[in-house]
């Protein structure tokens, strides 16, 4: 029985992907007479896609999870990714290097946001919008307004590898597991979850975890920030709070993966939430709409997909409802008859 | 320790905050120090001016300008800049100029580019009693009227389509069928005042390359064409030579959305109006997979960045770059402070057209290989090395010196060859 069970879970996650590329397939054959994965190159921008997001999904997962949704993510990985690439530019260091320094630059961003959130006790929103014009201006003064260009670069080549960038998502995913399902922060960030009131009265120290999401969310999205700019080769130091908009256009896919791994598991259900949606966002593509249509056929189905994660309870409370007045009646009747 | 922690977090956020305003330590009041116009007093460098810039620039070639106004510019004509942050809008330009106001500025250079922002900013400007000049493709007649508006300069959008059409008439002067995919930007509307002029122009001025030298057919006409806004290939009347057209503003999502059309292997030619190294990672992979070279040509500035992909090589062995339609930030910037100069001087007059605002075109410079660049890359290195040195900007800034002075001045710098002869280069 438990076999069956766990056979409908591993099903129901695949479905995703595997639906979502049929529907696609489909559309774009009759539209289009394309194919969505038509050649190698194909695999490797959906890899590479894949991974960006999944990554930027597990960053955002740390804190928004336990209602933190902290507004300069954005910014923690343009200051961390700039400024760890423009160190290894500096020391002549390969792409590996770049990664290694971005992912110290954002823990440490990230740490000092956390510790900004538990000294202040600022809303997070609030916060994060304050803390992201501060980490904004910081690669904006490092670069001389510049930002990072990896255009023309030696040694860069490994960050665009498709097996490279399998593996990084890859150990992100076991990471994540393991946090989330072996170690103190696991039981603490479900205790959170939970109630942050009786996880605090129950002996957990739910500042330090704060600070511990905060650092591990601004570690992981200047992963997701190094895997970008090996591709698009640059990365501009913007001001304004221009920062978070692609770390929120991820969303989605935490919400999404959130869903999928109530039947396995949130790291599991990240990755394949980020591979669903990239494929249909590339099949979107090869449908030929503009940038604008692409970004409302996106949103509305998030949307509706927030709307059924806010009603998807209610046929079964509907349900138990009813059952609960049947049995009264039921009971009401018998005691009548008695 | 934790208060102390706390105290020193608002301080950096304090720091930091006001650190993203963009403005001088000055806060004293506005100023109206600009002479009004109608009485020429002559150029007096002895007054110091303060202006703000509006930009919607970032990156290397706009630090390159920026370094120009502060180091030839600023000593020259006596004038402090104080510059924004990246603006997006109309909206963002007034916050600025209102900082700018309170920092005592006389003066707003603005490179904010739609119609509505300029207007308003325009409008401000005159109420406000500041001395307005914008960087532009397009004119704005609403406000050409306006006293304190002085008048518009930018990339000739004209000039933009006419450097890309010789560019590509050069590649496609082979007599072979070549096929292009172009990144037009935000060409959509750019006739209008709605996009950008200078995208448009030059999305027109491949198409019509296409159309000269394969006698195509389009079905519709070229404007209609680039102003579609889905992307998609072009009805060209000849099964050899595809065109495939990508209205976008995002070069990651175009990146994205084009890789699948490149890998068709029906292009050989790829163009962008602006972030073309977004690109070159994704042609690398196409020329591998397929073994075809594509030729990019693209718009740029005079940057290490351009430099790079002239000198880089491509999988097949062609340099990552063949064409560069250049545009140079420091000239527009000058041009702009030398209309300032001419109001603060009270001959704003001169820098108008019977009373309206005009459009002075900054021409683009098609620079079609690694040897020309080499020698184009000099310009904008040093003081003597820049379009128009210090010696230039005072003799333009002289009373008496008209609109039609400085267009022959644009027009006389405009060819390449002319101009790196002129610097010794």
């Amino acid at each position: 029985m438990k076999n069956r069970s766990k056979l409908k879970d591993i099903l129901f996650t695949i479905a995703f992907p595997v639906l979502t590329w049929a529907v696609m397939e489909l559309l774009c054959l009759i539209f289009k007479d394309k194919h969505v994965i038509a050649t190698a190159l194909d695999i490797k921008t959906v890899i590479r896609n894949t991974g960006i997001t999944a990554v930027t999904a597990y960053a955002l997962s740390f804190n928004l999870k336990e209602g933190r949704f902290d507004l300069s993510l954005g910014s923690q990985r343009m200051a961390g990714t700039i400024i760890g690439g423009l160190l290894a530019m500096a020391l002549g260091l390969s792409g590996l290097w770049l990664l290694v320094f971005a992912v110290v630059f954002g823990f440490i961003f990230g740490i000092l946001t956390g510790l900004a959130f538990i000294s202040l006790r600022v809303p997070p929103m609030v916060l994060g919008v304050g803390m992201a014009l501060i980490w904004e201006v910081v690669p904006y003064v490092i670069s001389g307004g510049k930002g990072l260009n990896l255009f023309g670069v030696e040694g860069m080549g490994i960050l665009t590898e498709s097996w490279f960038q399998i593996l990084v998502v890859v150990i992100m995913a076991v990471l994540v597991y393991i946090l989330m399902n072996y170690t103190r922060l696991g039981y603490e960030t479900k205790a959170v979850q939970g109630s942050q009131l009786i996880a605090r009265n129950s002996g957990i120290n739910i500042f330090r975890h704060a600070v511990e999401c905060y650092a591990l969310a601004g570690a992981l999205v200047c992963i997701a920030g190094v895997l970008d700019v090996s591709f698009s080769t640059q990365m501009a130091s913007g001001l304004g709070n221009t920062s978070n908009g692609v770390v929120t256009a991820n969303m989605f896919a935490m919400i999404l993966g959130g869903y999928i791994g109530e039947r396995t598991d949130a790291s599991v259900g990240i990755l394949d939430a980020a591979l669903t949606l990239t494929i249909f966002k590339y099949g979107l593509s090869l449908m030929e709409f503009s940038d604008p249509v692409n970004s409302v056929v996106n949103m509305l189905i998030f949307i509706g997909f927030l709307v059924f994660q806010a009603n998807r309870h209610k046929a079964a409370l509907g349900r138990a409802r009813k059952a609960r007045i049947e049995l009264a009646q039921k009971r009401k009747a018998e005691m009548a008859a008695a | 320790m934790k208060k102390i922690i706390a105290l020193l977090l608002a301080v950096v956020m304090v720091f930091g905050l006001a650190a993203c305003g963009g403005t001088s330590a000055d806060n004293g009041s506005g100023t109206e120090s600009g002479t009004e116009s109608g009485t020429a007093t002559g150029l007096d460098l002895s007054v110091h001016h303060k202006v703000g810039v509006a930009t919607v620039h970032e990156g290397e070639a706009w630090e390159i300008a920026k370094t120009y106004l502060e180091t030839v510019v600023g000593p020259t004509f006596n004038m402090e800049f104080i510059y924004s942050e990246v603006l997006h809008d109309a909206n963002g330009l007034i916050a600025f100029m209102e900082q700018c106001y309170a920092a005592g500025c006389d003066g707003i250079v603005n490179l904010v580019t739609s119609n509505d922002a300029i207007a308003q900013g325009a409008h401000k400007a005159e109420e406000w009693g500041m001395w307005f000049t914008t960087q532009n493709s397009a004119w704005v007649e609403e406000v050409s009227t306006l006293e304190h508006n002085i008048g518009q300069c930018g990339a000739s959008p004209e000039s933009v389509g006419e450097a890309y059409k010789m560019a590509f008439k050069q590649i496609l002067s082979d007599g072979q069928p070549h096929s292009v995919v172009l990144f037009e930007g935000a060409a959509v509307g750019g006739d209008k005042g709605q996009g950008a002029a200078s995208h448009f122009y030059s999305a027109v001025g491949v198409l019509e390359a296409f159309q000269e030298t394969y006698g195509l057919t389009y079905d519709k006409p070229i404007a209609d064409l680039v102003n579609q806004q889905d992307p998609g290939e072009v009805n060209t009347g000849n099964p050899d030579v595809h065109i495939y057209l990508y209205p976008g503003r995002n070069p990651g999502d175009a990146v994205t959305a084009l890789l699948p059309v490149l890998q068709t292997g029906n292009y050989d030619c790829f163009a962008a109006v602006f972030s073309y190294a977004a690109f070159t990672n994704a042609i690398a992979d196409v020329e591998q997979s397929t073994g075809k070279d594509i030729k990019v040509i693209a718009t740029g500035q005079i940057e290490q960045q351009t430099k790079t992909g002239f000198e880089s090589k491509d999988p097949t062995g062609d340099t990552v770059l063949n064409g560069a339609i250049l545009n140079d930030l420091s000239l527009a910037c000058a041009i702009n402070c030398i209309e300032l100069m001419h109001a603060y001087s009270g001959d704003v007059a001169s820098m108008k057209d019977n009373g309206k605002t005009v459009l002075l075109g900054v021409r683009s410079y098609p620079i079609l290989g690694a040897d020309v660049y080499a020698k184009m890359e000099k310009i904008n290195t040093a003081p003597e090395l820049y379009i128009l040195t210090s010696e230039d900007l005072i003799a333009l800034a002289q009373p008496g010196v008209t609109w039609q002075d400085l267009e022959a001045k644009l027009a006389e710098v405009a060819d390449v060859n002319t101009l790196l002869s002129s610097k010794g280069l």
